[in-house]
């Protein structure tokens, strides 16, 4: 795809996202309402928080100054897949975006008052890098198998040795238990370390482990084995320089998730072999 | 090669029927001959030269004209389009990697994915080019995947 076409999708894309984002805003905000006990003052629904309301000094100017911002964020949102169909630089350009949709969603969090409390806004913006990390490791690990599966017919090599497929899995496990508990623990709270202490140990730890390694399971024979044992043995690092002997509990819970993970793999390439 | 030839007055026209263990490159250069294309001809330095197909690495688009760069590196204008080409050229051995570029796939010497997402090919003589990720499921088309 040329460059001019690119720029023409994006936009199109911005264009359509626009409305979604003011959309799915306002549902946060309605949705919001209809959870609040108690019920609001005069029981109004509310569609822009109260500090922006009192900073813009009228709920109607503050819900327009939301609905650009909202639409603001959609058309960054929208347009996450453009990067994917540029043939060059495709981690640089995503890499990219996602500084710039981070940039939108921090000042739409700030004009619109939408986070009191700093560590929401980091920890959102850290589920934003989650996402885009676990996106790129998709798509990176779809075009591996379409290289592997083309070399394989072109007889340009043998089937690949398994450390390698391992490879990917591992730096990406690497990444998550090693950078991301230092990075949560910038962004806690001192008095309730609610990011390192809840949100890493108990959601996101597990998930990334288990869902990271079903896709071993399925592709590897007993070499994916040793991923569980990699997820437990990366956690340690972090355990005695964030935490102490307490937090060792990460161990398991990272090698049982990926443990689990890959037999629910194996699990499902049985399946398909039977079929 | 066995040739076996059975008169059938029932025949409107000519029929060919080859058979064949697999695919083979004396079946290719076979059905070269009974499709009779016309040679390919390559244009440099005002002199024009017949090309074989089989030393041909790759033709490209480049200043709006068609390029065919051989074996031994030279590099010759060919007055077709890439479309037209693919149409004469063999489709199991000439695959189309990308908008602009058909390679001959016989002489793709290896094959990589590097980090930022490029698909690069080397063809013989360390030649490399990149295959456009658009055009990944046409070539896993070309190759029976």
């Amino acid at each position: 795809m040329s460059k001019s076409e690119v720029r023409r999708e994006f936009l199109r894309r911005a264009k359509a996202g626009f409305p979604w984002g003011i959309a799915l805003v306002y549902l946060v905000f309605v949705l919001g309402n209809a959870f609040t006990i108690p019920r609001p003052e005069g029981g109004n629904l509310l569609v822009v928080s109260q500090a922006m309301a009192e900073a813009y000094g009228s709920p109607v100017t503050a819900a327009l100054a939301q609905f650009f911002w909202s639409g603001l964020l959609g058309a960054a949102l929208w347009t996450t897949e453009v990067p994917f169909l540029l043939e060059r630089r495709t981690l640089l350009w995503s890499g990219a975006h996602f500084l710039g949709t981070a940039a939108v969603f921090s000042l739409a969090g700030w004009r619109c008052r939408w986070f009191p409390i700093r560590e929401s806004w980091l920890c959102l913006l850290g589920v934003l890098l989650l996402l885009y990390v676990l996106k790129w490791s998709v798509r990176f690990l779809e075009w591996q198998a379409d290289v592997r599966a083309i070399r394989k017919s072109s007889g340009l090599e043998g089937a690949d040795p398994p450390w390698k497929a391992l490879a990917p899995y591992l730096l990406l496990a690497a990444a998550v238990e090693l950078l991301l508990p230092p990075g949560l623990r910038l962004a806690d709270a001192r008095d309730f370390p609610v990011l390192t202490g809840i949100f890493y140990p108990f959601l996101v730890l597990p998930l990334f482990c288990f869902f990271s390694a079903c896709p071993l399971g399925t592709r590897l024979r007993r070499w994916w084995l040793l991923y569980p044992a990699a997820c437990a043995a990366l956690t340690l690092p972090c355990v005695f320089w964030l935490y102490n002997y307490t937090a060792l509990f990460q161990a398991w819970t990272a090698g049982t998730a990926a443990l689990a993970g890959g037999l629910l793999g194996v699990v499902l390439r049985r399946l398909k072999k039977k079929e | 090669m066995k040739i076996d030839v059975t008169l059938d007055p029932a025949l409107e026209e000519l029929l060919v029927k080859v058979l064949s263990p697999g695919e083979t490159e004396e079946l290719a250069a076979l059905l070269e001959r009974l499709e009779d294309r016309p040679p390919l001809t390559g244009f440099r330095d005002g002199g024009a030269v017949p090309l074989d197909p089989g030393e041909v690495l790759r033709f490209y688009g480049e200043d709006k004209e068609v390029r065919a760069q051989t074996l031994d590196r030279e590099v010759y204008t060919v007055r077709l389009r890439l479309y037209e080409l693919e149409g004469r050229l063999d489709r199991r051995t000439f695959v189309r990697v990308s908008h602009s570029e058909i390679v001959n796939w016989k002489r793709v010497t290896a094959l990589d994915l590097s980090l930022s997402g490029t698909i690069r090919v080397t063809l013989d003589g360390g030649v490399v080019t990149y295959v456009s990720r658009r055009y990944v499921k046409k070539i896993k088309e070309v190759l029976g995947i």
